[in-house]
């Protein structure tokens, strides 16, 4: 198993109430990790710890180590890391632009001007988020005109441009129904050929349908992490059983 | 007993709304009644786009073209705007980017007290502070378009910073964290991406402030110098409501002079509801580009 983060001993929290104990957990590349647990247990926490976001917080404490391929994300520049450590949060929130320039916006702050280019990166990009062909006519569309499984998927191929190495999706399917879930589902499948993928939800079926590795935190500790057909088929702790039975969550 | 006491409760409201309907009705029904005798004197091509005002004969004819006090108005109101906007966005972008919550809850309402400052004061400060200044610059008496759009453009604020602010603010809410997670800088996200996203509603609070730009008369008049001129930026001009103020109390009931304030004050009121409503076109265009 090839490693993309490693997560050492870290510990995090806002004005001194600790929510992250000790966590230490490895994110393999090209696989989709699921980061489950009840509401409230923190999850969104450490994906915030893993784009650097956290330690801007005014408040935020953050302790221990995170490598990116073997370099430490607390020495790299707040937004080299971000932009090697995409994050697509919970409600879409596409620009108030056409979708095209939703999805140039990135490139062009990182410095590409030729237009053809631009548009090249769009289309890549958009294919791989499986919306190219629902758009392609209308790419001077405004964006927000989109429906909000579209607008999921134009953010998460808006995440894209920035060409990171990670992808991280803080709940993404949270407000969509069945349907636009499953897309999304099918399309971050498609997406660990070249991309690593963490996904915090808190829908148990839907780690179970997409993920190959599961780490379950419970009140800011981690209780279990591991292969997912394992895990999901022989927890070794008592309670990662009774969330997956649902008991609480 | 409950029913009746809803239905006379019901009846009191649409009374007082039909008042206040009818109060609009009425001034602008006396406006133009009272202007409309002028116009057997003078055609309205004479009094709209003639530059001489003589509205005593003094020297034997009378005249009555207010070409220069339009165009004073208009001048001064949108160089007071463009100074406002400018300083109010800039203000608002300050205030959400730069400071915390508490600094925030500190500063708006201290903006805010801007509004209940009685015009008279402005045009006080404007005289002894701005007009000094000017004559230090080497403007003759100090007095002119540029001070007076000073002066208004301060008078602005209020009206534009908070509401600008609670714009950017959402906006900003809405779509940092979105761009910062693409490794995008605060300040390139603040210029390209919510600056664009709120200028719609910044124009909506624009309304606002062009109103009471165009309205304003004690501070302007104050400070303008009150003259029949072409407005230039360093010279002094007169602008409609300052004609109105300063003349309706001695002119003669029912003279000429009297109406053509009334109808000084008739194109005011035209002028502003065309403003208004050509914003609010622009707006809803913006609007509906924007879905």
């Amino acid at each position: 198993m090839e490693k993309r983060m490693t997560i050492q001993n870290l510990c995090a929290g806002y004005d001194g109430k600790q929510v992250l104990h000790n966590i230490s957990l490895e994110i393999p590349s090209n696989k989709i990790t699921a980061i489950i647990g009840p509401s409230g247990c923190g999850k969104s926490t450490l994906l915030h710890c893993l784009n650097g976001m956290l330690r801007q917080e005014t408040g935020a404490s953050v302790s221990g180590e995170i490598l990116l391929d073997g370099q430490d994300t607390a020495a790299m520049q707040e937004d080299q890391l971000r932009r090697q450590v995409g994050l697509v949060s919970q409600t879409p929130s596409p620009f108030p632009f056409s979708i095209l320039e939703n999805m140039t916006y990135g490139p062009r702050y990182y410095g590409v001007r030729n237009k053809t280019q631009l548009q090249q990166i769009a289309e890549e990009k958009l294919r791989l988020a499986g919306l190219y062909d629902e758009v392609k006519e209308q790419l001077h569309k405004s964006a927000l005109k989109l429906s909000g499984g579209q607008q999921q998927r134009l953010c998460i191929a808006r995440a894209l441009t920035a060409e990171p190495r990670v992808l991280l999706l803080d709940e993404p399917c949270s407000a969509l129904d069945v349907q636009a879930s499953a897309v999304i589902e099918e399309m971050l499948t498609r997406l660990k050929q070249t991309y690593t993928i963490v996904i915090v939800t808190h829908n148990i079926v839907q780690a179970r349908r997409i993920s190959d590795y599961v780490a379950f935190i419970k009140d800011g500790r981690l209780v279990e992490w591991g292969e997912a057909a394992c895990l999901f088929a022989s927890p070794q702790q008592e309670e990662t059983r009774a969330f997956l039975d649902g008991i609480y969550g | 007993m409950q029913k009746n006491l809803n239905r006379l409760f019901s009846l009191l409201i649409k009374l007082l709304t039909a008042l206040s309907v009818l109060m609009l009705a009425f001034v602008i029904f006396f406006i133009v009644k009272e202007a409309l005798p002028l116009f057997e004197e003078v055609s309205l091509k004479e009094f709209l786009f003639g530059q001489r005002w003589m509205p005593i004969a003094y020297t034997g004819e009378t005249s009555f073209g207010i070409f220069n006090f339009i165009m004073a108005t208009l001048y001064v109101s949108l160089i007071a705007m463009v100074i406002s906007v400018a300083v109010g966005v800039g203000t608002a972008l300050f205030l959400v980017f730069c400071t915390t919550e508490r600094v925030r809850s500190l500063f708006l309402p201290a903006i805010d007290l801007l509004a209940g400052i009685p015009s008279v004061i402005y045009g006080f400060i404007g005289i002894t502070v701005v007009v000094k200044l000017f004559i230090r610059a080497g403007v003759h008496t100090g007095s002119c378009v540029l001070a007076a759009s000073i002066v208004l453009a301060v008078m602005l604020l209020p009206y534009l910073v908070s509401s600008c602010s609670e714009t950017i603010l959402k906006m900003k809410e809405r779509y940092l964290p979105a761009a910062q997670a693409m490794g995008v800088s605060r300040w390139y996200a603040a210029a390209t991406l919510i600056l664009p996203a709120s200028w719609k509603n910044i124009l909506l609070s624009m309304i606002l402030a062009v109103g009471r730009a165009m309205g304003e008369t004690m501070a302007v008049m104050m400070v303008m110098g009150n003259a029949n001129l072409f407005p230039r930026l360093l010279g002094k001009s007169e602008t409609i409501a300052s004609v109105i103020a300063l003349e309706m109390g001695t002119a003669v009931v029912d003279s000429p002079h009297y109406h053509a304030l009334y109808a000084a004050g008739m194109v005011l009121m035209v002028l502003l509801f065309v403003i208004n409503v050509s914003i609010n076109l622009i707006r809803a265009k913006l609007l509906e580009q924007g879905r």
